[in-house]
């Protein structure tokens, strides 16, 4: 499946994120983030990675400063065109949902065909007429993933998506995430389980949050090296 | 059962209860007559005690099962309910402070004081909700709500007049035999007006059980849903308690009970298939109001309620573990 359109550039400018204004998450930083493939965010918990995500998706505003979106501010921007733009992944999937895999692809409207093919892509092609309920965290994930990936935005960002996976699922998202980064989707993936990714050229670029702010580290230094980083 | 097939039931078992409603009571009464002879006994009868009574029950049982669909969807809680979360007991309050301090204002002044008191409720839980992580802490955060305004019920009780109080009492055991007929047709409105309504957003609903930052990021607008939600019911809770005091169990079980009849989740289906089960289960209820009593006494709508809803919530419990 190819995207319509390109990754625009994500800016940051001047950002500090945070749920409190007396006690942020960070000093103000500016980046800006630009062009498919994966673009990888580390840090130890509490480090803000989420906050991170969700900033640049527009699900929260930051404490000061703004995200822009192809020169446009984030905050500016509609519900629906923040939809339009990127889609999100959130770390643990939903538990209390009684849709079926077919009714929650179907939310994104697409032809059947598209559906079918999306899901998969994902390995859950016999899942369709099931209730995401008595689906495993792995395997809702996925649909999960299928979800995003129907949404058909230019940017994808992923919040942990392999933290509640047992070792075989992990394996199994991540081989399908960089099967997809090459289809020219931007990703920003915040992730603890990284070790995957070592080496690959499908990797874009790759930031630590920490004690020492956000800094770009080298994406083609040993995963060791990073987590020394942050 | 499909939906459909479930609609079709549910649809003829309420033409019929309306049916045998408005005909059975200690006074037969001649249909022809009640018809022709506006100012007649029987037309009395049928068109001032039975037909109300008939629509006030559709619109509160519909009414309330909406209301607590809803708030199951919203919170992600399948305890959630207009009565769980003390929605209920805010709209008591006003009621209460309206009756006890003899500031009636007859039937809009309670209406729009039990409104007014269950939407303000019902922005507190939401104010709140933001702060609260699992769904336990709110479901008791509405209960400790329900005992505090309770106790402020009490102590406007403890200074009320004699006849204010007993009024109050009255209205506190629920009934649907109180309403006028144009109160009754207007409650009827307000649901089928909040049935449209919501069902313009049933895409959203289903996003939103996928958890509400997956949902805003697929371009459901936060504010304009919850808008609608506190919206629909907090005029839904609020009107429905002023007329028919604070029923019980309506809003929690219905939805389960749907989910038990039919294997449908979506809410373009859910929605309907609610109003549906509210309106009959409500008119069931009235069975066991008005039968036992002869002269119009019978027993309080929410024993009632209670002791048909209690069992009920119980068996959706036992039958989904034994199905899991």
């Amino acid at each position: 499946m190819k995207h319509s359109r390109v990754p625009f550039d994500i800016e940051m400018d001047s950002l500090v994120l945070g749920y409190n204004a007396a006690s942020p998450l960070n000093e103000p930083f500016s980046d800006v983030l630009q062009g498919a493939g994966i673009h990888l965010v580390i840090g130890r918990n509490g480090a803000g990675k989420s906050t991170l995500i969700r900033t640049l998706a527009g699900l929260q505003t930051p404490l000061k400063g703004s995200v822009m979106w192809e020169g446009r501010l984030l905050s500016k921007s509609t519900a629906q065109e923040r939809g339009e733009g990127m889609a999100f992944m959130a770390s643990t999937p939903p538990r209390t949902s009684g849709l079926r895999v077919a009714e929650v692809l179907d939310l994104m409207s697409p032809s059947n065909a598209l559906r079918d093919q999306t899901l998969r892509q994902v390995g859950g092609e016999s899942w369709l007429d099931r209730r995401l309920s008595s689906l495993s965290d792995g395997q809702a994930q996925r649909v999960m993933l299928a979800r995003a990936l129907l949404q058909q935005t230019p940017w994808m960002v992923l919040d942990e998506p392999t933290a509640f996976l047992d070792a075989p699922s992990r394996t199994a998202l991540w081989e399908t995430l960089l099967e997809l980064s090459q289809t020219g989707v931007g990703m920003i993936l915040a992730s603890h389980d990284f070790r995957f990714l070592q080496g690959r050229d499908e990797l874009a670029s790759v930031h630590a949050m920490g004690l020492m702010g956000w800094q770009a580290l080298n994406r083609s230094e040993p995963a060791a090296d990073w987590e020394l980083q942050c | 059962m499909t939906a459909q097939q479930l609609s079709a039931v549910l649809s003829v078992g309420i033409l019929v209860q309306v049916i045998l409603h408005l005909a059975w009571g200690p006074i037969s009464i001649d249909w022809m007559d009640a018809w022709s002879l506006p100012d007649s006994t029987d037309a009395l009868v049928l068109f001032q005690v039975r037909l109300p009574r008939v629509l006030t029950a559709i619109a509160a049982g519909s009414g309330l099962a909406l209301s607590g669909l809803l708030l199951q969807t919203w919170f992600h809680n399948p305890l959630a309910g207009p009565s769980v979360l003390g929605i209920s007991a805010g709209s008591s309050m006003g009621v209460a402070l309206v009756l006890l301090t003899g500031l009636a204002w007859g039937w809009w002044g309670i209406t729009s004081a039990a409104v007014l008191g269950g939407m303000l409720t019902l922005l507190l839980v939401l104010l709140v909700s933001r702060r609260f992580q699992g769904s336990a802490t709110l479901l008791i955060f509405g209960l400790m709500l329900s005992y505090v305004v309770g106790a402020l019920v009490t102590v406007l009780q403890a200074e009320a007049a004699q006849d204010a109080l007993q009024q109050f009492v009255f209205w506190g055991m629920g009934t649907f035999g109180q309403a006028p007929l144009n109160l009754a047709v207007i409650m009827l409105f307000i649901v089928l007006i909040s049935w449209v309504l919501i069902s313009f957003r049933s895409r959203d609903l289903d996003a939103w059980t996928l958890g509400s930052l997956t949902a805003q990021s697929m371009g459901v607008d936060e504010k304009k849903l919850k808008v609608t939600i506190i919206g629909i019911t907090g005029v839904l809770a609020g009107i429905i308690t002023a007329v028919c005091g604070p029923v019980a169990f309506l809003g929690l079980a219905i939805p389960h009970l749907v989910r038990l009849m039919s294997n449908e989740r979506s809410h373009r289906l859910m929605v309907p298939l609610t109003i549906l089960t509210g309106a009959f289960i409500a008119l069931l209820a009235d069975w066991g109001v008005r039968a036992p009593g002869i002269d119009g006494g019978g027993w309080p709508l929410n024993a009632v309620l209670s002791l048909l809803g209690g069992p009920m919530v119980v068996w959706v419990l036992f039958r989904k573990t034994w199905n899991a």
